[in-house]
């Protein structure tokens, strides 16, 4: 018997009609996106960077760990003996076409020289612009040495 | 003659102007009830999308599908136009009159029935599958709503005696507002009112979920945009006319010797229905097909018809 009065009465409808009318008037939780960002968490995995020295070197050694760890081979260097002795980078490449973000490659450094930093929006228009060589990399290197520091 | 004219003016300017707003306040109520701001990148809270989406809509590509039956393909979306217009001409707005008519109610009864064809006609001369069932869906619709709202609209006239708007708010005006005696009827009309106009919960030859767009999927550009100028207007007109019938209309306090006092009673409590048809939306799921053909067949039509002994006893009573 009640259920057909409450039937009759539409008690439910309005119930959900109530329940988006009080919605209505509840802030809206949207972010405004190019306008406003949400600040990416303490260990996002961002595109990478060529950590770098005090003095502005880089610490990469061309062991070539990161590129043997790397599932979909995105990255790749070239070397050459340098003065004293030790491996020097030519170039150092980062195909962001291919790259997935695992960061097995920052896992994998032994001297904590590659890292990733922040950067999530990195759209081009060309396909080339995707593939990030060695002085990009140093450039991001700086943009990851300042944001490390603010985030301390 | 000539006020008549500007009164035609009028009504056909306000139906085609007060659409963009509308939309634009659609997607901002629709947003607001699910916790989103709703448009707000172009001009102040978004308030020139409306005009940003009508550029965008003209200079798209116009595409007519191969196959499709190309004459009744550009009749449709402009059919439902002129359906939806032919309709708002006899609805007067307070002392705004365009076609002054003895049976304006059964006019317009007509006219937003006729619409339907737009949906039919465009569904079956697009070439596609989708359409065609959407055209199907919507000529089903048409049979179960119908009825329903033609009995729950009789038992208004039944009520007060006349097919004429003036004459219903004149009764109105003299025993009170017709919800106070029809509320049935009054709620009948609402539930049919979203079929009619094609709306959820009952928008089902739109059902963008199973029919890809519906009846619109193969139409790009303004003529795509005519379709939903037509249900928009029907919107504002039916909205019109449930106000005329059960609330009163554009009597009211201070109306009779301000005129334009009633022209904005009667706005404002159109205003309301348009927004409840929002609200609706924001609210209710889709009906599936069978249950909606239930409902209009198996709960509507025998009440919306017990619902006429109840008026002719009111109009033996009060009448």
């Amino acid at each position: 018997m009640m259920s057909v009065i409450k039937k009759v009465a539409l008690v439910d409808l309005l119930k959900g009609m109530s329940i988006t009318l009080k919605t209505m008037f509840k802030p809206t939780v949207t972010v405004h996106y190019p306008f406003e960002k949400v600040p990416p968490r303490k260990r996002f995995r961002g595109i990478h960077a060529l950590k770098l020295n005090p003095d502005g070197s880089y610490r990469c050694e061309a062991c070539y760990l990161c590129a043997e760890m790397c599932p979909s081979n995105v990255i790749d260097m070239e070397m050459t003996e340098g003065k004293d002795g030790k491996k020097e980078l030519v170039d150092f490449t980062v195909d962001l076409t291919r790259c997935l973000f695992c960061g097995l490659c920052v896992e994998a450094c032994p001297r904590d020289a590659i890292v990733m930093t922040d950067i999530y929006e990195f759209s081009q228009y060309t396909v080339d612009k995707l593939i990030l060589h060695k002085k990009d990399l140093m450039e991001l290197g700086r943009y990851y040495q300042e944001w490390e520091r603010k985030r301390r | 003659m000539i006020n008549n004219l500007l009164s035609m003016a009028f009504i056909v300017g306000l139906m085609l102007v007060a659409v963009p707003p509308i939309t634009y306040l659609e997607r901002k109520v629709l947003g607001h009830m699910q916790q989103r701001p709703g448009p707000m990148v172009v001009g102040f809270h978004g308030l020139l999308q409306p005009l940003a989406d009508a550029i965008k809509l003209i200079f798209k590509e116009d595409i007519i599908p191969k196959g499709a039956d190309k004459l009744l393909f550009m009749f449709a979306p402009s059919f439902s136009i002129f359906a939806a217009l032919l309709a708002a001409s006899v609805v007067p707005i307070g002392f705004i009159q365009a076609v002054p008519m003895k049976s304006a109610l059964l006019f317009v009864m007509a006219m937003s029935a006729i619409s339907i064809y737009a949906l039919i006609l465009a569904g079956y001369s697009s070439n596609d599958k989708y359409s065609f069932l959407a055209g199907m869906r919507a000529a089903a619709q048409v049979l179960g709503y119908e009825l329903p709202m033609g009995f729950a609209l009789m038992a208004a006239v039944i009520l007060y005696g006349s097919f004429d708007f003036n004459e219903i708010v004149k009764w109105q005006s003299q025993h009170g507002w017709g919800i106070l005696y029809q509320p049935i009827a009054f709620l009948l009309f609402l539930f049919v009112m979203a079929a009619e106009v094609g709306r959820p919960p009952f928008d089902l030859p739109e059902g963008e979920s199973e029919l890809v767009g519906g009846f619109h999927t193969e139409y790009s550009g303004m003529r795509f945009a005519a379709f939903f100028f037509g249900e928009y207007i029907n919107i504002i007109v039916l909205s019109l006319v449930v106000s005329l019938l059960f609330l009163g209309g554009w009597s009211g306090p201070l109306a009779d010797k301000y005129p334009v006092l009633g022209v904005l009673y009667h706005l404002g409590k159109a205003a309301f229905f348009i927004f409840l048809t929002f609200w609706l939306r924001a609210t209710f799921p889709r009906y599936r097909f069978d249950q909606m053909l239930s409902i209009m067949w198996k709960i509507l039509l025998p009440i919306s018809i017990l619902n006429l002994f109840v008026a002719a006893a009111e109009a033996l009573l009060v009448g």
